[in-house]
């Protein structure tokens, strides 16, 4: 549990970074 | 011997100087990571507007960062002022992670805040983006140690009791940085920063399309802010679950003071809405709730991960229940006394030269060594938390934080539809959303820290006996210095704040 919650947490950072990207791209505002 | 009163004032103080503390810490664990989104995606691009929008939430960033190491440091004196009895007894174990967050995470941050914030046209892009990353990760590792002191005091391991000094000494620092009650509490704490640092930019950008200003810089970081909130809200649900799940067997008083669980029962509900009656007591015939809407059997599955499972109440760790093998804190009480009365023996044996003696009263302490704080306790109704702070505080954090999963859920969608500037009622919530992620966040705390009364350290030191031994006057006069300082200190921070923000982007 303790890796997967680390994990999750890195995870959580960067798939903001790339989610917050194709969502400017879709909106067309990147 | 301790002056109860002065117990009152040292707790007063350090809740008084922790909250102003945790007005500007979740805002600078959110921010910097939005404001590393933000340059990041200038680096990527080269556009100029997407440089003053990050330089003008890093300003924002500055100004919140700055009056959060003040009320830090004070938090770490007061350990030493009022709470030397609890420094002295663990210090040696506690001390350790403040140190390293001072040495490593603090320095890191601060080295490259400098550079964040005055290097724009002095170093190259890619070692400023490098440096804001690097404030990110720093002020984040710093919370990571300031919750694995925490987490121990929740959940004390990696440790020996060393009878000689009266302290107890860290035997597995591994244990306690990955002890999993100080995980929970990181990646809950966290998370839960980060959608106040979301809702900060939600708010400030809404409040820029209510009055048609900014309207693109506004948008793009409704954008961003949203799916970072959606996503660390998702992730604290998640946490908050673990942290709740670890009280279960860490912390059972403090769950069941939250739940408002009194008499414990196999496929015991969640009261998912009640009103507290605040005249019941532990033991008594009353209700404990005035009104209460229950989710059955959903409590056992939550603190146990198994419906149908025993789930102590509070009558049932107070008065022990042998069914289900829980010990009364009265017999636990019994058992602390005779351990201090053994250890004082061993102490005077050992002073006399007197060998024998020693080892005797030792062997004698040590089986009974384990219920060493339960001594200093004065009734077994001491170690029940107030319920109607906690479930309150809970229920109110809960509440907002499935509230807010919805919030970010409709600023995304209609962000990226672009027809968020022509929803007024949405953008005035999204002002207002800000205030709401505050009172959230500090409520957590409150259930973290009230459910764990009386103990300093859980089950070893009750707070009565870890304060310095001073009169109650110099800790009240403290207080409302401190309650003068930091109310100025805030109302500082929020006139500069709403300048810079009336101001905006361009004046950067």
């Amino acid at each position: 549990m303790t890796a997967l919650l680390l994990g999750g947490w890195v995870a959580l950072i960067f798939v903001s970074y790339r989610l917050s990207v194709s969502m400017l791209k879709k909106a067309g505002k990147f | 011997m301790f002056d109860l009163q002065m117990v009152d004032w040292a707790r007063a103080q350090f809740a008084l100087t922790a909250m102003y503390h945790w007005l500007f810490v979740p805002l600078t664990l959110g921010l910097s990571f939005l404001c590393a989104f933000f340059e990041t995606i200038y680096v990527r691009t080269g556009r100029e507007e997407w440089k003053n929008l990050t330089r003008f939430w890093m300003t924002l960033f500055g100004i919140n960062f700055a009056i959060g190491v003040a009320t830090g440091i004070i938090l770490e004196f007061e350990f030493g002022t009022n709470w030397s009895n609890y420094s002295w007894m663990v210090g040696d174990i506690f001390g350790a992670p403040l140190a390293i967050e001072g040495i490593v995470a603090f320095f890191l941050e601060a080295t490259f805040f400098a550079v964040m914030f005055f290097g724009w046209d002095r170093v190259s892009k890619n070692f400023h983006l490098f440096s804001t990353w690097m404030v990110a990760i720093g002020s984040n590792l710093s919370a990571l140690w300031i919750l694995v002191a925490n987490g121990w005091m929740q959940y004390p391991i990696g440790m020996a009791f060393n009878p000689d000094t009266v302290r107890f000494e860290m035997e597995n620092f591994w244990a306690v940085l990955f002890s999993p009650v100080a995980l929970a509490k990181f990646t809950h704490t966290t998370s839960s920063s980060f959608i106040v640092g979301s809702f900060f930019v939600i708010a400030v950008s809404s409040w820029y399309l209510l009055k048609g200003r900014h309207i693109e810089m506004a948008k793009k970081s409704i954008i961003v802010a949203s799916v970072f909130g959606l996503l660390s809200a998702t992730y604290a649900a998640w946490t908050g679950d673990e942290s709740a799940y670890s009280n279960a067997s860490t912390q059972p008083m403090k769950l069941a003071a939250y739940e408002g669980l009194y008499d414990g029962e196999k496929n015991a509900g969640i009261v998912a809405l009640g009103v507290v009656n605040p005249a019941k007591q532990p033991g008594d015939q009353q209700q404990p709730f005035l009104f209460e809407i229950k989710i059955p059997g959903l409590l056992s599955l939550l603190a146990n991960r198994e419906l149908g499972s025993f789930v102590p109440g509070i009558n049932d760790l107070v008065y022990g229940n042998e069914q289900e093998g829980i010990t009364s804190v009265a017999a636990r009480m019994e058992k602390g006394r005779e351990a201090i009365s053994d250890l004082a023996a061993y102490k005077t044996a050992k002073r006399a030269g007197d060998a024998t003696a020693a080892e005797i009263s030792l062997a004698r302490f040590n089986t009974n060594r384990d219920s060493l704080g339960y001594g200093y306790l004065e009734s077994p109704e001491q170690t029940v938390p107030s319920v109607a702070i906690t479930f309150y505080a809970f229920h109110i954090m809960v509440f907002f934080g499935t509230f807010f999963l919805l919030l970010f859920l409709l600023f995304l969608i209609f962000s990226v539809k672009d027809t968020l500037a022509g929803k007024r009622g949405l953008l005035m919530l999204g002002v207002g959303s800000f205030f709401l992620a505050m009172i959230a966040s500090q409520s957590g705390w409150v259930v973290a820290e009230v459910g764990r009364q009386p103990w300093a350290i859980q089950g070893l030191l009750p707070v009565n006996v870890a304060t310095t031994d001073i009169g109650t006057g110099s800790v009240q006069a403290t207080f409302f210095m401190f309650l003068a300082v930091f109310t100025l200190l805030l109302a500082a921070e929020i006139k500069i704040m709403l300048k810079q923000i009336k101001i905006g982007p361009e004046g950067l």
